[in-house]
């Protein structure tokens, strides 16, 4: 093995990875173990008392490695990183995204040859945020925690059709060493569109090999599937996933039914970020997302005051990374808004719920009044004759919305009309309606909000 | 004396002049505030509520009000009815001309025109009532741009314009409302279709200066509405500011 190990650096890195903090917490999995339990169904004492030892060591770690972290803990009173109670969390200090921005040593926490993955932020709203992670990080640290209703099924025999930015952000390397490294799944490097992986050869490949799993935004599932039709392929004949994983990017519940439609094929919603990797899991037709606890604390804060809500109620989504040797996130505050639903003892998931409800900065004011831009996504959808392409313009706070018709004898002005009347009876918003011929396709992060004169 | 401030005309048997007028006559009703009726056939009141079917039309039929006042002006004002999706130049012009030709009111309609109480348009009549004395009046329904709230945001920045918000506001017992209307000097209530209980709770809290009293002829009839005035127990002089000294202080605004 040390022949071997000395051969391959990466086997020698992860094999001989010197003991990290995180290694700690393989006991508590064992523990779990033995009881026939695993941090799926683990009672919520148990929960509490894993994250208050895994916060511990965290803090523990970022305290002897981390210059900044250990100044922001002291300006917090801390004398030693330690919390003595869960409930003591929020004498933590909160990590801001402008903080961080364009500054990629801030948060390190190792030294900098142990680093073996970087990966950044698409920085489309200011400088990028860049994270680092040890080999362990990925190939050890993550894998601890072990998920089986989340992720069901036997996926060694899966062919994972991975349709992500490879390119500087953490989700297609992450789903590709999940599949790859943890289920031992096949997986078919696709990528979004670019110059290597244009869209036809992607869907070739997704025929050829048979593809059971296709791991993509919504908006690229949506092009791929449009791309398919043109293409004579016909998805739940040619292509067959077993179900379709979506990501990087929110969707209305009525956009999801439509790719449901279309890929003939069940949806799962995951969400995650490149900073703190994946944070929930959606299981079947439930809504809300299973947190993964045993990978991420997460808390629901009043972004106003920064104090934690109570269960159920709505406020900014804060979490912590619990198995980050690189470059832990403590307290980050991450801009999206949700509730969190705890879920009984007895239950079969005993993992928090996350339910989403968009972005602090994410909601269009038209006419004095904040709407949820996946809210009118999904009453607009409503209607069979609107298509997947849409763009919701926003100037002075009028909206005008653009569609494109499908496949309805309604002329344009008619569909206008209805368009315009269905919004106003389900959302109450007054908007103009124009009906395009073509709208533009995205093959990055769909941004379907334009806001004029700003 | 009694005026009738909210009554529904048009050509239509169930809904035209000489109907109206036995029924005023048959709940002593002297006058009555015309508005613009047809545009939705109340008869299928729901259909229109549930998107079933669409406005007759969005074209306001101001100009028959304008005949009717003049054919019978012993017994009516007039209220005239705006199209917020004009442009807002047109909407001025028309305002300006509705308030030389007679019209002593305005009256919006979400529910056809399909607007937002705080856009631009539905903004500038409401300033330009306030210029012109001419009560701002408005059904309020479930959703966020056409809210009883909008209303009290219309209320707060146009402090000149009188508002008033018909039927009670929406659904069965709107506490906002009557909140509103006790609270902000320039909004006031109108009662037609609204529930004896919502009235009698208006008087007690917003009083009855703040009230006017209307049929919504003919989803509703004079007679029918004037009974809920009069079960309240209130004092002669309440009523009758219910009746007609609220109204007339408004058109005389």
């Amino acid at each position: 093995m040390q022949q071997t190990a000395h051969a391959f650096p990466v086997l020698k890195a992860v094999l001989n990875h010197r003991t990290s903090h995180i290694e700690a917490l393989r006991e508590l999995y064992e523990g779990f173990a033995l009881k026939n339990k695993n941090v799926e169904n683990i009672s919520e004492e148990e929960r509490n008392d894993y994250h208050l030892y895994a916060v511990n060591l965290t803090l523990e770690h970022v305290w002897n490695n981390n210059p900044y972290y250990r100044k922001a803990l002291e300006d917090k009173g801390f004398s030693q990183p330690r919390l003595e109670s869960l409930d003591q969390i929020d004498r933590l200090p909160f990590l801001d995204k402008e903080v961080i921005r364009g500054d990629k040593d801030l948060l390190l926490s190792c030294d900098p040859k142990e680093i073996g993955q970087i990966h950044l932020t698409s920085g489309t709203t200011g400088k990028p945020i860049y994270t680092a992670y040890t080999l362990a990080d990925h190939y050890i640290h993550d894998a601890i925690p072990f998920y089986p209703s989340l992720f069901e099924g036997d996926s060694s025999s899966d062919v994972v059709g991975i349709a992500l930015p490879y390119e500087f952000a953490q989700p297609a390397l992450g789903f590709q060493r999940l599949y790859q490294f943890t289920f031992g799944a096949t997986v078919l490097s696709l990528g979004k569109g670019g110059y290597m992986a244009p869209v036809d050869k992607s869907l070739d490949v997704l025929k050829e090999y048979d593809a059971s799993i296709l791991i993509t935004t919504p908006s690229y599932a949506a092009l791929l599937a449009e791309e398919g039709e043109k293409l004579g392929i016909v998805l739940g004949e040619d292509i067959t996933p077993r179900k379709l994983m979506l990501t990087g990017e929110g969707c209305s519940p009525q956009f999801a039914s439509r790719l449901k439609e279309l890929w003939k094929c069940d949806i799962q919603h995951l969400y995650g970020s490149t900073e703190c990797g994946l944070v929930g899991v959606q299981l079947n037709d439930d809504t809300g997302y299973h947190v993964l606890e045993g990978n991420v604390k997460v808390e629901i804060i009043d972004p106003d005051s920064g104090i934690q809500v109570a269960d159920g109620e709505e406020g900014e989504v804060v979490i912590t990374t619990l198995l980050r040797e690189a470059m832990p996130f403590i307290r980050y505050r991450t801009g999206d808004i949700g509730f969190l639903e705890r879920m009984e003892d007895d239950s079969a998931i005993t993992l928090s719920k996350l339910h989403l409800r968009g972005r602090m900065d994410g909601h269009m004011v038209v006419d004095g009044i904040p709407y949820s831009p996946f809210m009118l996504e999904h009453l607009l959808l409503l209607l069979p004759e609107v298509g997947l392409w849409y763009h919701f313009v926003l100037e002075d706070e009028e909206l005008t919305i653009e569609i494109e018709k499908l496949h309805s004898d309604l002329t344009d002005e008619e569909l206008a009309d209805k368009v315009r009347s269905h919004m106003y009876r389900t959302a109450g918003i007054s908007c103009t309606v124009l009906v395009k011929d073509s709208l533009p396709r995205q093959f990055g992060k769909a941004n379907r909000i334009i806001r004029k004169g700003m | 004396m009694i005026i009738d401030g909210h009554a529904h005309i048009s050509p239509e048997a169930h809904s035209n002049a000489e109907t109206l007028i036995a029924a005023m006559n048959d709940a002593e009703v002297s006058r009555a505030v015309l508005i613009p009726g047809g545009m939705l056939d109340v008869r299928q009141m729901t259909d229109y509520v549930t998107g079933k079917k669409k406005p007759e039309t969005v074209e306001p039929p101001n100009d028959f009000v304008l005949q009717m006042i003049k054919e019978n002006p012993d017994y009516f004002i007039g209220f005239c009815c705006m199209n917020p999706n004009e442009k807002i130049d047109v909407i001025t012009e028309k305002l300006e001309q509705h308030a030389k030709d007679g019209f002593k009111g305005v009256k919006m309609a979400p529910m056809v025109h399909q607007f937002s109480l705080l856009g631009k348009a539905s903004k500038s009549i409401a300033d330009l009532c306030g210029q012109l004395g001419m009560p701002y009046y408005t059904h309020t329904l479930f959703h966020a741009s056409a809210s009883t709230s909008s209303v009290g945001t219309l209320a707060k920045e146009f402090k000149n314009t009188n508002f008033v918000i018909g039927h009670m506001g929406f659904g069965p017992l709107d506490v906002e409302a009557i909140e509103l209307a006790s609270t902000l000097d320039n909004v006031y209530l109108e009662t037609s279709t609204a529930n004896f209980l919502s009235i009698k709770m208006a008087v007690e809290k917003a009083g009855a200066e703040k009230m006017f009293y209307g049929s919504e002829f003919p989803m509703s009839d004079p007679v029918v509405e004037r009974t809920k005035i009069e079960r309240l127990n209130i004092p002669d002089g309440q009523k009758e500011q219910i009746y007609s000294k609220t109204i007339l202080e408004l058109l005389k605004a």
